[in-house]
């Protein structure tokens, strides 16, 4: 008999929700140039698996890219929210000292602060991600090219050791050629395999300029890196002194005094000449009257066009181009689409925005200034608390269209239904028997109408018990009960036969049968952050179980109830205002649910129906059940699994304890009694199996 | 494939007569452990006395019931045509499971319910004789309760049932115990009818109806409806009461259930046929007005769980399949046009003969378009067929090799 038998795998992997599909879904749609911008509200208690979430929609997207369907893949840029809205706020740099004659320039105002704040932090990020995605593409891609011989090919991962360097540096546009056109890139480019292209050339638009794509992405990032970087102008003086037109006037003087000017020198020396002559003059004096007239003109004549040379116009501009981080905001647009048009999705993803200080409030601020970017130019993802959540989505229900409407594409929460996790736990534990995530090599196939089966299809309930539904929690107990065989830790039969372990089961069914039910499923369906709360209530009774097994229904109950919600939010920011997110007509409606579980818990008979009830419904469906062996536990009891005492009647009691113990108002000397016979038992029970094999052999 | 046994855990996680809690793998380590330390005490000694006294105590409780559910399994099995006793018991055991769904009732209506049937099968000459064992008393093995069971199972081995009258008489009271529940589950009414001894016999010997049609029509998957559909089209299905006309008339009622329009898959299908059969009364499903059909050739196990949906009709064939309902249709004619179907869906990985096949059809006819369905994609619901729009012919199979090689 093996000690642990049932695979468990490897890689537990995600729950998957609807909420996941979704981001999944869309993300795809971003890669696929169907969408240009998507802005994604993320949110969820702690440990609820937000990060993972949105880690693994990144992760399944790069991984559909690199098989080819994607056009292009997906680059994770991942931002921390306290730095983009850090408190105490920055301050605006002080302003320089206006020299003689120039205008003071005005104070950046706080609000235009926070944005520039807000969009060197996306800068920067953005800046490390795609110098990462870079530098390791260019490696890789020298490691592809088989062609090269060692020397060569050192040459090359040399290459790409220095842009690594450099891309810290703000290389310029040539450089960054330089080195892709000595390495060999300049065609194809770094960023995808030959493979893919050899497929997306055929499958999709061809990219014969893929390297030239990624020098100008490439470039483009640096040179909005360099904006942040420090104190970034650039000025062309342009000096013009505007000598085509004064040649062209020359010209024309040229030609008009090689022409005119003997003309008119003639002409007036005729003209003089001819007076004097019809003035009885002398036709000698005459003559040289006529010729000192016409050598008085070209004096005259040059005179004139030697003043017109003088006169010359002479323009000047000086640009200063605007490249400091104000001006961030419409860059950044255009390095997006250039980054998109070499093949990089960005995907922004800004973290601990429950760690901000007055996020509510500054958040409006920061999306309503980039509401362009954040929603329409790029895929971001903003992940926080149930707290701000809740405020959203108060605002959206109690006004028609508020601006946060527009903010969000969509707004999501993280939780995990019990039907979300029953179907990771049968995939983790492979209990469909399909092929699907990597097995661990032991992992074998569980033979139907085995003891292994029995065992497997309680272990996801015992699992859940266990880990109170908690995502964290159950990795953790995942983990805990893997051995290093990729097995559970448990013995064959033990969960259906340990009084310490088969109990868990059963109550779990009981949880999800009250949350389940029509009026619970309905609640939380309108108010999604109140399951987490849910979920924690239908724990409350366990608490007891560990320590005086003693469940008090009465007001004093209540007020326990309530602080142990309010504990179980601990450590959450969301705590301090519980309230808030529960009120107290929310914490009875969950009270009045485990008085719910306490009455299922009380009447083995009523459980049992409810559990035939379900189980005959949701077959109908195509739906899971709840296994079939936990009615048989149930069968096998000997008592109630929770019961009460005479004259105590809002007061309960668990009757076998967490390690098992019954405490059973049953008289103990007569299963003393009966256990101490066990030898009986044994041979009772050989005797019975020896018959049947011979009968049946 | 080794023999089968029946022991406490046959009786227990496979047929479900006892119950499954506590586990018998279990109870066998705290007997051992009882065993080698003798009089030693032990940390859990306690923990396994009270195990070993609480699996002594139910089969005490539940002594009558195990004789009672092997001679019944016993009485079942012998209309198998062949077998050892064990298996012939083992098949028995099979069908009460499956037919009374045992595992979920608990011990007295197992025990209502057997008796019940033993009382049924006294009613046969053959089996009159057959007697149900009393409880056996507290920590002993009474002679009469293993006597009881040894002369029922004797009795079981060598009576001549049933005869050839016999059986045509059960294999009818199937059918129409079969049409009854088809009815009903056509008409949305949840009611699947009393099993009645016909059903247990044709799921212990695996005939028909029972080996195409399940008790709990509601957990027929599309590939189990597919399978019906292909036995009234092709009549490969043969066995113990195998009745090809009533085929013709279960498959198109399949098709029916499948979401396909069948007003005009009648005439094709031949289901006008004189003869009467059990399914005449069996209402057709309202046709459905989907705008894709689908075909989707199987070759793994992903749609085994996938339930019909009458906004999508589907139908699953393997290739195998799929050539032999074609060559029961007109020459020239496929299942494509015949249903008609307007999107193939290959289940990846494909081989590459049916990538091949499928491009000639789709080329000859522009209007179908190409899906298919990949563990990479997965989900087990048949809204993740994804269809590939085909731009340029050439383009169509492009997607769909790259997920092969994948």
């Amino acid at each position: 008999m093996s000690e642990a038998s049932l695979p468990l795998d490897v890689d537990c992997g995600m729950v998957e929700t609807d909420a996941s599909r979704l981001l999944q879904a869309e993300l795809e749609r971003y890669c696929e140039r169907e969408l240009n911008g998507r802005s994604f509200l993320i949110a969820g208690h702690r440990g609820a698996g937000k990060t993972t979430l949105v880690a693994n929609a990144f992760l399944e997207a790069f991984k559909r890219a690199e098989r080819g369907p994607l056009p292009v893949r997906p680059l994770l840029i991942q931002l921390h929210g306290p730095d983009l809205l850090p408190w105490p706020e920055r301050k605006p740099p002080p302003v320089p000292k206006p020299k003689e004659g120039e205008t003071p320039k005005p104070e950046v105002p706080p609000e235009e602060m926070a944005t520039r704040v807000v969009l060197e932090e996306i800068t920067l990020g953005l800046h490390r991600a795609v110098a990462r995605e870079f530098a390791r593409s260019f490696r890789e891609a020298t490691r592809r090219k088989t062609t090269l011989n060692r020397v060569r090919r050192l040459e090359v991962f040399e290459m790409a050791a220095e842009l690594e360097v450099e891309l810290y540096d703000f290389p310029s546009a040539a450089r960054l050629r330089d080195l892709w056109q000595r390495a060999g890139f300049l065609r194809d480019g770094v960023l995808f395999r030959p493979s893919y292209d050899e497929r997306a050339r055929r499958a999709m638009a061809p990219r014969p300029d893929q390297g030239l794509r990624e020098l100008v992405a490439l470039h483009t990032v640096t040179e909005a890196y360099r904006r942040i970087s420090g104190e970034y102008s650039q000025t062309e003086d342009d000096k013009q002194v505007d000598n085509k037109k004064d040649e062209a006037t020359q010209a024309v003087d040229t030609t008009g005094k090689n022409l005119l000017q003997p003309i008119v020198s003639l002409l007036t020396g005729g003209i003089v000449g001819s007076s004097l002559v019809q003035a009885d003059i002398s036709p000698y004096i005459a003559t040289i009257s006529g010729l000192v007239t016409a050598l008085g003109t070209v004096v005259i004549l040059k005179y004139s066009t030697t003043r017109g040379q003088d006169r010359t116009i002479t323009r000047s501009q000086k640009f200063m181009r605007d490249l400091s981080v104000a001006t961030l905001d419409r860059v950044l647009p255009i390095v997006i689409e250039r980054l998109l048009q070499a093949g990089l999705a960005p995907m922004f993803v800004v973290d601990e925005l429950d760690k901000v200080h007055d996020f509510e409030n500054r958040a409006v601020k920061m999306v309503a200034h980039l509401k362009k970017l954040v929603a329409e130019s790029a895929f971001f993802c903003f992940l926080t608390d149930r707290s701000y959540f809740e405020d959203v989505q108060n605002q959206i229900s109690s006004r028609p269209f508020p601006t946060v409407h527009t903010y969000y594409s969509h707004r999501i929460f993280v939780m995990q239904s019990p039907d979300d996790l029953h179907k990771h736990l049968r995939k983790v534990l492979n209990l469909d028997g399909r092929a699907g995530p990597p097995q661990h090599p032991n992992a074998r196939p569980i033979a139907p109408g085995s003891d292994e089966e029995q065992d497997a299809n309680l272990i996801p309930y015992f699992l859940l018990y266990r880990s109170q539904m908690h995502p964290v929690d159950l990795q953790r107990e995942i983990s805990r009960r893997r051995t290093e065989k990729g097995e559970v830790d448990l013995k064959v039969g033990d969960i259906r036969s340990s009084w310490g372990l088969r109990l868990d089961p059963v109550i779990q069914a009981a949880i999800e049968l009250v949350l389940d039910r029509e009026v619970f499923r309905i609640r939380l369906e309108n108010k999604l952050g109140l399951r987490r709360f849910a979920h924690d209530a239908m724990y409350y009774l366990t608490r007891t179980r560990k320590s005086d097994r003693r469940i008090d229904l009465g007001p004093a109950g209540l007020d326990s109830f309530g602080a142990y919600l309010v504990e179980r939010a601990g450590g959450d920011p969301a705590a301090v205002n519980v309230t808030k997110l529960m009120n107290e007509e929310e914490r009875d409606f969950l009270w009045a649910r485990v008085r719910d579980l306490v009455g299922l818990l009380a009447d083995r008979a009523q459980l049992k129906s409810q559990i035939t009830t379900r189980n005959t419904e949701r077959q109908a469906r195509g739906l899971p059940v709840i296994p079939w062996a936990i009615g048989s536990s149930l069968d096998t009891l000997q008592s109630e699994i929770l019961h009460q005492l005479p004259g105590e009647p809002d007061i309960y009691y668990w009757t076998y304890g967490i390690d098992g113990t019954n405490y059973a108002p049953a008289p103990p000397a007569v299963m003393a009694v009966r256990q101490s016979a066990w030898p009986d038992d044994v041979t009772f029970i050989r005797a019975v199996s020896q018959t049947i094999e011979e009968v049946t052999g | 494939m080794t023999a089968p046994v029946i022991d406490f855990t046959a009786l227990s996680a496979r047929h479900h007569i006892l119950p499954t809690t506590p586990a018998w793998p279990s109870v066998q380590e705290a007997m051992q452990r009882l065993e080698s330390h003798g009089d030693h005490e032990y940390k859990g000694q306690k923990a396994d006395a009270g195990l070993v006294d609480e699996f002594a105590e139910l089969l005490r409780h539940d002594s009558r019931l195990i004789g009672v559910a092997l001679t019944c399994a016993a009485a079942l099995g012998r209309a198998l045509e062949s077998g050892s006793r064990t298996e012939r018991i083992e098949r028995g055991l099979a069908a009460l499971n499956a037919v009374y769904r045992l595992e979920a009732l608990n011990q007295k209506e197992k025990t209502t319910t057997l008796n019940r049937l033993l009382a049924e099968l006294n009613a046969i000459d053959a089996w009159k004789e057959l007697k149900a064992p009393a409880r056996l008393p507290r920590r002993a093995i009474a002679d009469n309760w293993k006597s009881t069971l040894h002369e029922n199972l004797e009795l079981a081995s060598t009576a001549g049932w049933p005869n050839h009258q016999e059986w045509q008489s059960l294999s009818a009271a199937a059918w129409q115990s079969a049409a009854e529940r088809l009815s009903n589950f056509v008409t949305g009414r949840t009611d699947t009818g009393k099993p009645t001894l016909a059903d247990l016999v044709t799921h212990a010997t695996n005939a028909l109806p029972a080996s195409l049609l399940k008790l709990d029509l509601g957990s027929m998957t599309i590939v189990d409806w597919s399978k019906v559909f292909l036995s009234g089209l092709v009549r490969a299905y043969s066995g113990p009461g195998t009745r090809n006309r009533i085929s013709k008339r279960l498959a198109h009622r399949a098709l029916a259930i499948l979401g396909f329009n069948v007003s005009e898959t009648a005439e094709w299908l031949q289901v006008g046929s004189a003869d009467p059969s059990p399914f005449d009364g069996v209402g057709v499903p309202a046709p459905t007005h989907a705008p894709i059909c689908a075909l989707v050739i199987r070759t793994g196990p992903l749609l085994t769980q996938w339930l019909p949906d009458r906004e999508r009709p589907i139908l699953a064939l393997t290739a195998a399949e799929f050539a032999s309902a074609n060559e029961q249709l007109p020459k020239g004619q496929s299942l494509f046009h015949a249903l008609p179907v307007q999107l193939i869906a290959f289940e990846l990985p494909a081989e590459p003969h049916l990538l091949t096949t499928t491009k000639v059809v789709v080329r000859k006819s522009p209007s179908l378009q190409l899906g298919y369905i990949g563990e990479t994609d997965a989900g087990m619901d048949p809204t993740s067929i994804h269809i590939i729009a085909p731009k340029k012919p050439e383009d169509i199979f492009l997607p769909l090799r790259r997920m092969t090689v994948v």
